[in-house]
Parts: structure tokens; sequence; C-alpha cells
């Protein structure tokens, strides 16, 4: 599965019990926009599981394969993560920014070896420019990032600015914005030239309006 | 009158025994159906322990155990059978002793393997590495905790690195003594780290891995943390082997910070290790020699612990 870079994508990151997440992927509406993500804390939970459960719950309530997500904010021994995760069929992994910069490189080519796209987390990362000069390849997608615990900090800022000077350096790349809250920061996501939207908080609250709250969500990717 | 006594006695025992057997059967169809892997695990501890698997239906703490089978959390479940268990005295961390920690990476099955022959001594630290956790997820730990004997001190290398609570919650609940988080973390995930495992009462550990200046980090805390690990990558050791472990920085971290111990990682050699301890590190990192099982796992042990008296 392939990400076209000309469509707009929601992402649904997951981070709750299992039986939870199962009930909220299956009443999801089918959609060629939507992307689900296996959480760090849903994959340190349950492992590559995480990740089967996700596609196999999709596809059984769709009969349509879903791209997944692992968010494994990779710092270090990228190699056996992303094997280990490729071989449960994530179609993409993601590592930190601020990692070595040996361990980028790493990622990125054993991404591209086992033919899954390569996403790096620029949480924390003030100035992702001067990470992103020292890379040998670009990632596919590269994802901004106001932390979940830094979201409490409501002096920092979503990271929309750096949207354009990226995009006008580097035209493949992809850009995903984590951190939204709500319709309002989806919908500003995707004016401010973003590719991706991250979401969780308010489907995390409300896991029972699952349907309603992805539905209105999608229409900003149209 | 004396007879319709006996009789109502009779009748009562009755239908509580009969309550009771319908208790007993429901909880342990429960059981059967959704905690098949428990009962699993449950009867390979049994095995190792040379006692058979009908004997925890005749131990005197057959009703708390099921209970705790069927509802309670990962804690309960390893406390409750691991009443057969060899247990050491309960390691705690001290600057006045030196630590020998020991990390796990390969498969789950290996690492049990080597957990399980590891002769577990007073100053020696077992971690559950990062790979084991996102591959296997929280298992993982529970996992090793129970190849361990009780009483041994595991480290979650879970590298938070956002949403620090649920992250301290889940590792300490499945039974880690102290968890890792990565410095180049948001200061607020730092400090909602250090305070989730002060209220969990395990100990917090910062990673340093990519931060130049470790003390300026720290001194941006709320709260210190127990430890701090001084850290060089595998990726990084494998690709630039100039790169050398921060050994000044021991004496930096520890000059401004009484309680604060250090763990050095990413040296495996007998060298490295002696520079580091003269450096004044408190905890020496090693799992290259732990990576796959080699039946000489506990000369190895004895080589690093008289390495760092």
């Amino acid at each position: 599965m392939t990400l076209n870079p000309r469509t707009k994508y929601l992402q649904i990151a997951f981070n709750r019990d299992k039986n939870i997440v199962s009930n909220m992927v299956r009443s999801l509406p089918k959609s060629e926009n939507l992307i689900l993500e296996a959480g760090t804390t849903f994959v340190k939970e349950y492992g590559t599981e995480s990740i089967t459960i996700l596609k196999n719950t999709y596809y059984n309530q769709h009969r349509q394969d879903i791209y997944c997500v692992a968010d494994l904010k990779s710092m270090d021994r990228a190699e056996r993560e992303v094997k280990e995760f490729a071989s449960v069929g994530a179609n993409a992994i993601t590592c930190l920014g601020l990692a070595p910069i040996e361990t980028i490189d790493l990622f990125i080519e054993e991404c591209a070896k086992n033919n899954i796209d390569s996403i790096i987390d620029m949480i924390n990362v003030p100035y992702p420019f001067e990470i992103t000069q020292k890379f040998k390849k670009l990632p596919k997608i590269l994802l901004l990032h106001r932390g979940v615990d830094e979201g409490h900090n409501k002096e920092k800022p979503m990271p929309y600015k750096e949207i354009h000077r990226i995009k006008g350096t580097y035209n493949n790349l992809m850009i995903a914005i984590a951190g939204g809250e709500n319709q309002r920061e989806v919908r500003r996501t995707f004016f401010n030239d973003a590719d991706i939207s991250i979401v969780w908080k308010e489907l995390a609250e409300n896991s029972n309006y699952t349907k309603s709250i992805v539905e209105n969500y999608l229409k900003f990717t149209k | 009158m004396n007879d319709k006594l006996a009789w109502s006695i009779i009748g009562i025992t009755f239908v509580i025994n009969i309550v009771l057997s319908l208790i007993s059967g429901i909880i342990i169809k429960y059981l059967l159906n959704n905690k098949v892997k428990n009962f699993s695990q449950l009867k390979n501890l049994n095995k190792k322990n040379g006692k058979d698997f009908i004997s925890l239906f005749t131990n005197s703490n057959t009703l708390t155990s099921l209970y705790n089978l069927a509802f309670g959390d990962n804690k309960n479940l390893i406390e409750a059978y691991s009443i057969n268990k060899k247990s050491i005295p309960k390691i705690e961390l001290s600057r006045k002793k030196k630590f020998l920690h020991i990390a796990l990476n390969s498969t789950l099955e290996e690492s049990e393997r080597i957990a399980q022959n590891i002769n577990i001594k007073e100053r020696v630290l077992v971690e559950v590495g990062t790979p084991l956790i996102k591959v296997y997820g929280i298992k993982a730990i529970t996992t090793i905790k129970n190849a361990l004997p009780r009483g041994s001190y595991i480290i979650a290398d879970s590298k938070c690195s956002d949403m620090a609570e649920k992250e301290v919650q889940l590792m300490s609940h499945a039974g880690a003594n102290a968890v890792t988080c990565l410095g180049i973390s948001s200061i607020e995930t730092l400090d909602i780290f250090i305070a989730k495992c002060e209220e969990h009462n395990i100990d917090s550990m910062i990673d340093m891995m990519g931060i130049e200046s470790p003390l300026e980090k720290l001194k941006e805390l709320k709260k210190f943390p127990k430890v701090v690990i001084l850290h060089r990558g595998v990726d990084e050791t494998n690709i630039s082997k100039f790169k050398l472990l921060p050994y000044y920085q021991i004496k930096q971290i520890k000059g401004a910070y009484n309680d604060v111990l250090i763990a050095v990682a990413g040296g495996d050699t007998l060298k490295e290790i002696e520079s580091s301890i003269f450096n004044g590190a408190d905890i020496i990192t090693v799992w290259k020699d732990f990576y796959s099982f080699k039946k000489d796992e506990n000369n190895i042990v004895d080589q690093f612990l008289k390495q760092i008296k």
C-alpha cells in the first residue's frame, strides 16, 4: 500500500485497551483517506500484536486493507525494530528526529529495504531543517509534532509555519502534523498544506461517537 | 425440634456447597476461555519449580490465586504464583555499591532462558531491552520477572518520550522496579515521568543518549531522577567507532547532584568497564555477552562483578 502525495489523509492514533480499540476500529467508516496508527504506548503494551489488531479488525469490518503506522519512536537499533514490524504488516514506522544520525540513516535505509514508509518524528525539535540537512536519504514522511505532555503547555504553538518552508525545499516529502485536538485544528492543519493530520484526543475521550467524529474530520480531507 | 435444626443445618450446608461449586465452575470456565495463555505460563512456572500443576488447586492460597488470575492485574498474578519461587534479598540502588546491569535484547525465548540461568546476586540488575518491549509488549516484562528469583531488580528500558503517565503505569503494573525515559524528551514529559515514578514507588532513569550536555538538561528539571544513564547507542557504536563514552560527564553530574546514580551504557569490553568504574560510574550496563544463551553466563557475571568491586 502506498500513499498518494496529492491526497489528504486523516491518521487516527490508538493508545487505549485493545478491546476498546477494536470496538473503535469496527465503528470507523470505510474510507480511502484513513490511516490507523498503533500509538507508542499501545505498541509497548501489546507488541507487534498491536498492528495485527488494527489491520485484522478493519479488514474484517470493511473487507478492505488499511494503511497502518507503528509509532515506535525508534531511538536505537533501528534495523531490528523495522524488520519485526514490517514482518507483521506495518506500512510505515516512526523514528525520532533526535536519534543519533547513524540510527536515522540506518532506519530510512532499512525501511526502503523492507518496502515500507519511513517517518521521522520531529517531536521536541525546534528547527527541523537542521536535522533534515544531515540525512543521507530523505524519509517518506516528516512528522511535525507537539507532544501529548507538551499539550498541557498552551504557550507552545502548533508548528504550522514549518510546513511551507519544508515543502518548498523538499518536493517529495509528505508532511504529517500531530498534536491536534479538535475539528478546528484538523481544518487548520489541512489549510496550512499538511498532507496528513493526526488525531487522537477527541476520539479517546468520546470513543462511543467514533463514527460521527471521524466522518466530520474526513470532510476536511476532500 | 433438634431433628428440624439438624435438617436445616444439612440443608444450608448443601446449598452453600452447590453455590460454591457453581462459583468455582464459572471461574474455571472463564479462565479456560479467556486466560489460556496465563494458564500455560502458570503450568511452565510450576513445572520449573518441580511441582505438579494440580498442586495449584490443592494449595491453601487457591481461592486468592484464582481470583487474581481471573480479575487481578499482572503484578498480582506474578506475586500470587511466585509462592514456590527462589527469593533473594530485595535489591535497592545506592551509591555505596557498584551494580552490574545486564540488558536482555534478543528474542523473548532466548532472554527467558538466560534469565532462568543467571545466578542473580545482590549487585545484579536485569533490563528488559527496548526491542523486547516493542516486539512483545509488557508480556516481555512479566515473562522475564517470572524467570528470575523473587526480589530481583527489573529495569523496563521503555525509552519513554511522551505520554509518560500512561507508560510509567504500564511498566509498573507489569512488575518493573525502574523505567527509562529519554533525556531528549520535552521538559514536561521528564517532569511528569519523574513524578509518576515516585507515585508508583519505582526508580526513574533518564537516558541521556543524543544529549551533549546532560548537566544543562538536569538543571531544567523540577526534581532529579534516581539514575542518569550516559549512553552511546548501539547503531552509533557500530558505525562511528571513534565516538567515545562520555566519561568526563560522570564526575560533572555526581559533583552537582549528591543523590543521583550514574549508569554507563554502550561499552562492553572489560577495558571500557574498568574506565567507567575508574571515572566513578555506579552502574555498568552490558548486553553483548547476554544476547544469546551460552551456558557460561554466570562466569561472565562473576568476571564483571570482580571488575566493578
